[in-house]
């Protein structure tokens, strides 16, 4: 029986080693005997076309040497969930914060020109790295049992997170453009310069943006993270309120240095006196608008804060 | 008419309502000796059709969990394993025989329901 004997063949390599020869005899003597059944019915002696039929019952050699191998799986379904949701997270978290890091570092290092394809594959090759690092992480937990302890010891304390309101995503996703936006411009991988010529005369920043290079980049970049966290999650809860707060008045505080720290601009030395405090004012009231649009914000996110709060106590 | 779509539904949810019992009917045969290809037909006269890589991988599984006993001996010239359910194999099937016994007539309360 030559097809039954190709199939036995293909079948074994398939098989654990100390279980082969068994089960390759088991199969054989089923085989042989379903082959000589099949001709039997038709009362004449087997031939290749018996034997494809039984073949063709059995199905493919990989199915049925697949079926005496236990269930094999990198993550489980128990733990798959989990792992999604802590990939979606981690890739997010870390490849933001790696963005904001690479824009801080290619603002100070001059020598460090990043271009908009270079940021790519540096947040590609991070990704990557993410995902495998993520995956060896819930291969080792799905292997040591310890995913059972997880859920044996789980409470339902662990889900009263206190009171939550759903975030509005269409403010997020304009923060986190303008933020984004914001900091690739802070750290010159984004300029305007050509926006900004008048009459000839250049317009650079003035020295009293200096001193808040680096407090601003840090005050910018957690918003960035905290409006792509709340993305992810959805709701805002008293922390995250609590952090929005901060950051407002942070933001404030670096404005208001800013606005005492003198001029906002500098001119080139052929710019009428008009026209140099005709920017200065626009640099003021742009700012200013910023400072409006903030205090709003800590206005909003306060009040939001202190109804989940008065929430929180009433339960 | 059941369309493609609810027709593989159909599928799954039969198999997956078969597999649960199958154990019990592949028991309920080794209370007499049986090689895998005659208890294939055994169980298949029965109404109950099995596939190999189904049967044969859990036959083995029952044998490992000390269920099953089996032997190679040699029947028509031929070489064939027959499987036997053991002392403790009775004692499983025996319980799993009351839990099917408590379980049909739940489930026949409730498709009588009107």
């Amino acid at each position: 029986m030559r097809l039954v004997e190709n199939y036995l063949t293909q079948a074994s390599q398939l098989l654990p080693k100390n279980l082969r020869e068994d089960i390759v005899a088991e199969l054989r003597a089923s085989l042989e005997e379903q082959v000589l059944d099949h001709a039997a019915a038709d009362n004449r002696l087997p031939n290749v076309a018996d034997e494809k039929a039984v073949l063709t019952d059995f199905g493919h050699p990989m199915k049925i040497a697949g079926s005496y191998l236990p269930q094999q799986y990198l993550i489980g379904p128990l733990l798959f969930p989990a792992y999604l949701y802590a990939l979606k997270i981690i890739l997010i978290v870390v490849l933001a914060i790696n963005l904001v890091m690479v824009l801080a570092v290619s603002g100070v290092v001059s020598d460090w020109n990043i271009s908009f394809l270079g940021l790519f594959w540096h947040l590609l090759d991070t990704a990557i790295t993410v995902v495998v690092i993520v995956t060896l992480v819930f291969v080792a937990i799905e292997y040591s049992g310890e995913k059972l302890n997880w859920y044996e010891n789980w409470q339902p304390d662990a889900v009263d997170h206190g009171p939550s309101t759903p975030v509005n995503r269409q403010d997020l996703l304009i923060n986190i453009i303008t933020e984004g936006v914001g900091l690739l411009w802070w750290n010159d991988v984004l300029t305007f310069s050509n926006w900004l010529e008048f009459a000839d005369t250049s317009v650079a920043m003035s020295e009293a943006w200096v001193p808040i290079y680096w407090p601003l980049n840090a005050v910018l970049g957690s918003f960035f993270l905290l409006h792509v966290y709340l993305a992810m999650r959805g709701n805002w809860r008293g922390k995250t309120l609590a952090l929005e707060c901060f950051l407002d008045i942070a933001f404030l505080g670096l404005a208001v240095t800013l606005l005492t720290g003198g001029s906002l601009v500098e001119l080139g030395s052929t710019a009428s006196a008009d026209l140099q405090a005709s920017i200065h004012r626009a640099a003021t009231i742009v700012v200013g608008v910023f400072i409006a649009v903030t205090c709003w914000d800590l206005y909003k996110y306060s009040r939001l804060a202190w109804r989940l709060r008065r929430e929180w106590n009433d339960d | 008419m059941i369309d493609q779509v609810g027709q593989e539904t159909f599928e799954r949810l039969r198999l997956e309502m078969r597999r649960g019992v199958i154990v019990l009917a592949v028991l309920a045969q080794l209370r007499r000796e049986h090689y895998g290809y005659s208890l294939r037909k055994a169980l298949g006269e029965r109404g109950v059709n099995i596939d190999e890589g189904t049967l044969y991988p859990l036959v083995r599984r029952l044998e490992q969990q000390g269920l099953l006993k089996s032997e190679w001996r040699e029947e028509d010239k031929r070489k064939k394993r027959f499987y036997l359910m053991t002392a403790s194999g009775r004692e499983v099937y025996d319980r799993l025989c009351e839990e099917w016994r408590q379980l049909n007539s739940g489930i026949r309360a409730l498709l009588e329901q009107r």
